[in-house]
């Protein structure tokens, strides 16, 4: 199932992440670095860890897989990030589901939106991380215990 | 009056804090179960009552946890909020970090580009 339209901005609950920022480069070269795995490698992820390049699995399709490992730099524990794109316009809108894995387990479950808006010379790109209304499920004992996994992940990238 | 530094009873400091230690995380993840009396919560950590109402007291204090009275048992109950706030915030300092990265990642590769066009430029005059 896979409805290919992109959805408008929604409106920002207390249970979502919701950025929006303009980098300075031209609309292609931006989808660029979230498309292609060489791109990717080099930003994605806190300034404590990298990608491993020989992870990083792109499929740019509806049902397509969205790949890669992140490294922490101090201890070199990897951190997977395993998703699935469910929307790919190009040059405009990338939506999937995506799920991390740590040493404690599944985390994250979330559904990631990526708007991408033309301006020239500039790009700006607002996403959107977290359960839409429609998806929202009360903070279930499962929910609770994934946000003390992530939590736990990212005290002991922290001190490492 | 306003200082860049936060306060130390920075909501999300104190939520930060009180989630650091193992014993009262889960204590919360028990009471994802329900509402628990401080024995009831005492009983699996082999902890005495009084270590534990400490723990209470500092969950409290975040907003994670409201307590009640019945009778002579003090019940406490899950906030979500707080937690919700914390994840929240964690997720966009990901995305702010990944985004300095991106901006430093974009910065390069025009820089590149440039550099490339000016020396093809170079060897077209050349020729």
């Amino acid at each position: 199932m896979s409805d290919q339209t992109v959805p408008a901005i929604p409106e920002v609950t207390e249970s979502d992440a919701y950025i929006t920022r303009a980098f300075n480069a031209p609309i292609d070269v931006v989808w660029k670095f979230w498309t292609e795995p060489e791109g990717l490698a080099q930003w994605f992820g806190p300034s404590t860890t990298h990608v491993d390049p020989a992870t990083i699995e792109v499929e740019l399709r509806p049902g397509g897989a969205w790949n890669l490992d992140m490294v922490d730099n101090e201890t070199g524990a990897h951190y997977p990030i395993r998703s699935t794109l469910r929307v790919v316009k190009e040059r405009e809108y990338l939506e999937g589901e995506v799920y991390g894995e740590t040493e404690h387990g599944d985390v994250l479950n979330v559904v990631l939106r990526v708007w991408f808006h033309d301006h020239g010379d500039k790009t700006r790109i607002t996403l959107h991380q977290g359960p839409f209304s429609a998806e929202f499920r009360d903070m279930t004992a499962e929910g609770w215990e994934e946000s003390f996994q992530k939590i736990d992940a990212i005290v002991a990238g922290a001190a490492a | 009056m306003f200082t860049r530094e936060a306060p130390a009873e920075d909501p999300l400091t104190l939520v930060f804090s009180a989630l650091a230690d193992p014993t009262r995380r889960a204590i919360l993840v028990r009471l994802t179960q329900g509402d628990a009396s401080v024995s009831e919560l005492a009983g699996p950590f082999e902890m005495s009552q009084p270590a534990v109402s400490k723990h209470l007291r500092v969950l409290e204090k975040a907003g994670l946890i409201s307590r009640s009275r019945v009778a002579t048992s003090r019940f406490s109950h899950l906030e979500p909020r707080p937690l919700k706030e914390a994840t929240r915030w964690m997720d966009k300092q990901f995305w702010n970090e990944s985004f300095d990265r991106l901006d430093a990642a974009l910065a390069g590769y025009l820089e590149n580009q440039a550099r490339n066009a000016q020396e093809e430029e170079e060897k077209e005059n050349d020729q």
